[in-house]
């Protein structure tokens, strides 16, 4: 008898936190990228910055939410991991990123999902704490 | 979770990581990761 053998590819969801078309965090998502192996893909959210404000009222009975943002919210569900990599602005969150984690709460799309996030920052220790006190609240695996 | 300092000096324009350390650092924690997705069940 013959035996089939479904090789599955396995999914990393990567999120960069920072806006800027050259941005180091976003070639380290590049770098950790060469680093998978082949039955791994990266697939790297293109666009943080088109992610509207976050508004509740945007999404509640009466309304469903944004079309990015329920693509945004499908992409995390259905990645088997994902990756984080921001740089911090003013000791904090860069805005735009903070934003798209606001619209993953009531999905609840991040929960117990595998996730590694960097800070990668001149100093980013308070950036790091307040990462990681989200993603707590987000309920991911870390 | 990682914190990765002085970021733009250790990643070259190729998206090489340049720094040995960091470049460690970066290649276990992908380790456990992968580890971590392969034993992950679906939910």
């Amino acid at each position: 008898m013959r035996r089939k053998y479904i090789c599955a590819m396995k999914t990393i969801f990567a999120i960069c936190g920072s806006t800027r078309n050259d941005s180091a965090n976003a070639r380290l998502i590049q770098a950790i990228g060469n680093f998978l192996p082949e039955d791994f893909v990266l697939n790297i959210w293109p666009n943080i910055d088109q992610i509207p404000h976050f508004n509740p009222d945007l999404d509640s009975d009466q309304q469903s939410a944004p079309e990015v943002v329920s693509s945004f919210r499908t992409v995390i569900k259905t990645a088997d991991a994902i990756l984080i990599c921001t740089p911090e602005y003013a000791m904090g969150l860069p805005g735009s990123f903070k934003n798209a984690l606001n619209w993953t709460v009531s999905s609840a799309s991040l929960t117990k999902k595998p996730t590694w996030a960097i800070v990668a920052a001149v100093q980013g220790e308070k950036t790091f704490s307040s990462l990681e006190s989200i993603l707590q609240v987000l309920e991911v695996d870390p | 979770m990682q914190l990765i300092s002085f970021i733009g000096s250790k990643i070259n324009k190729n998206s090489e990581i340049i720094d040995e350390d960091t470049l460690d650092a970066v290649q276990k924690n992908l380790t456990l990761l992968i580890k971590q997705i392969k034993s992950s069940r679906p939910f």
